[in-house]
């Protein structure tokens, strides 16, 4: 009879002692925002940086875009008092003629270029995670994390080299100068098949 | 006899008149001046006041004062995303006569606004930091202004190649070391542990002494950092 308890209790006790572990184990994690960083506090390695900027800035794979530059003098916007306001340019290079240049802002794909043109984006203020993606294969990745004020312009360049691509923060007077002589881009997402 | 009891009783009579005269000529006087009883207690109060030390100017932390802040530890433009916040530790403590406004040591922050990793073709990294706030001993956040800008170095041999070596980096490659060089990233832009950085204090706050009796108070001869 004292056996077939203890059988019993054994069992009954692992099971109370196996949900008094998993129960520490969801209260001690805090939980996580989507968008806040990590790594407060601590150091994180090179490697490990990357991956989270990726993962906070970069769109969903699969997402394309039809594209053409309108050739008619455009006009410019109006910069929201209470937003940013991005211009995003692709300038003339060697490399990546026949690529086209995707932007992604917080995990969205939000725009296209081909060489010398550009287009623009209102941004709330606050901080911000961007991604170039140009081509395929390693090294097409451009990250850069920004902060965002309200009431200015910004001018991001997207840079792409045989080394690698880049996204720049370009002083005003270049990229206004960019801005001028270059066409505006025409984008849409392309319906999946 | 009765002419000695009413002369007696006269006299009092005039002076309980006289007295009572003089309590209503005074009373006429304070409602003249629209002033009760309590003016006069009012009155005491404020000469008190008058006379302590808190009618005293304040003490007013002034626009401009600088604090002097250090990174805690080493930041590396690759392994930091803009938005987060870096230690910071007073330097030396801001003084305003003999109040210590923000102690020595006292923890303060950075806010990453700018961060950048070594790019391509041999060009530096970027990090860009501001701070918006630092805490006052008395635990109230004043507003500061402060950037700083660093750029990591580039790797002068692809910078001296530029556009056109990579040109010719790539139709020779990979023969040719030019083609090494391509691929060649630049410095991550970096802050060494204990490096520096300058905040001022953004308009006049005036401190209220009482709320600094657990700071630590200095002695007259050090004078306040400006």
């Amino acid at each position: 009879m004292t056996v077939v308890r203890r059988i019993c209790v054994l069992p009954l006790m692992v099971l109370t002692a196996t949900h008094f572990v998993r129960a520490q184990e969801t209260t001690a994690t805090p939980p996580r925002s989507s968008t806040a960083p990590e790594g407060e506090g601590k150091q994180r390695s090179e490697d490990e940086t990357r991956k989270r900027l990726e993962q906070l800035a970069c769109g969903p794979s699969g997402v394309h875009f039809s594209h053409h530059s309108e050739k008619r003098p455009q006009a410019l916007p109006e910069q929201p008092p209470d937003k940013g306001l991005i211009y995003v340019l692709r300038t003339k290079g060697l490399e990546g003629a026949t690529v086209q240049a995707k932007l992604a802002m917080d995990g969205k794909w939000v725009g296209v270029n081909r060489m010398a043109s550009y287009f623009y984006i209102e941004v709330d203020p606050g901080p911000h995670y961007f991604c170039l993606k140009a081509g395929v294969g390693p090294g097409t990745i451009g990250l850069l994390s920004l902060v965002i004020e309200k009431g200015k312009t910004y001018y991001l360049r997207q840079n792409l080299t045989m080394g690698g691509n880049d996204l720049d923060l370009l002083d005003e007077t270049k990229g206004k100068e960019y801005v001028a002589k270059y066409h505006r881009s025409v984008f849409e997402v392309k319906p999946r098949k | 006899m009765s002419v000695l009891f009413l002369a007696f009783s006269l006299a009092l009579n005039a002076s309980v008149s006289t007295s009572q005269v003089g309590f209503v000529l005074r009373n006429l006087l304070e409602l003249e001046r629209g002033q009760g009883s309590d003016s006069v207690v009012g009155q005491s109060q404020q000469s008190e006041r008058s006379s302590s030390p808190a009618s005293a100017p304040k003490p007013v932390l002034t626009d401009g004062t600088l604090v002097r802040l250090k990174f805690v530890r080493a930041v590396v433009s690759s392994q930091v995303i803009a938005g987060e916040r870096v230690p910071l530790e007073v330097v030396e403590p801001v003084l305003v006569g003999k109040l210590v406004a923000i102690p020595q040591h006292s923890a303060e922050e950075a806010i990453v606004t700018m961060a950048q990793a070594g790019r391509s073709v041999g060009r530096g990294g970027n990090l860009q930091f501001k701070i918006e706030n630092i805490r006052l001993a008395d635990g109230e956040l004043v507003p500061v202004r402060a950037v700083k800008d660093v750029k990591g170095g580039g790797n002068r041999a692809v910078a001296l190649t530029g556009e056109a070596g990579m040109a010719a980096g790539f139709a020779f490659w990979p023969a040719s070391p030019l083609g090494f060089l391509i691929y060649a990233k630049g410095k991550n832009a970096t802050i060494p542990a204990g490096a520096e950085i300058t905040a001022y204090i953004e308009g006049d706050i005036p401190l209220d002494p009482s709320k600094f009796q657990g700071a630590p108070v200095v002695s007259q001869e050090k004078s306040a950092p400006k």
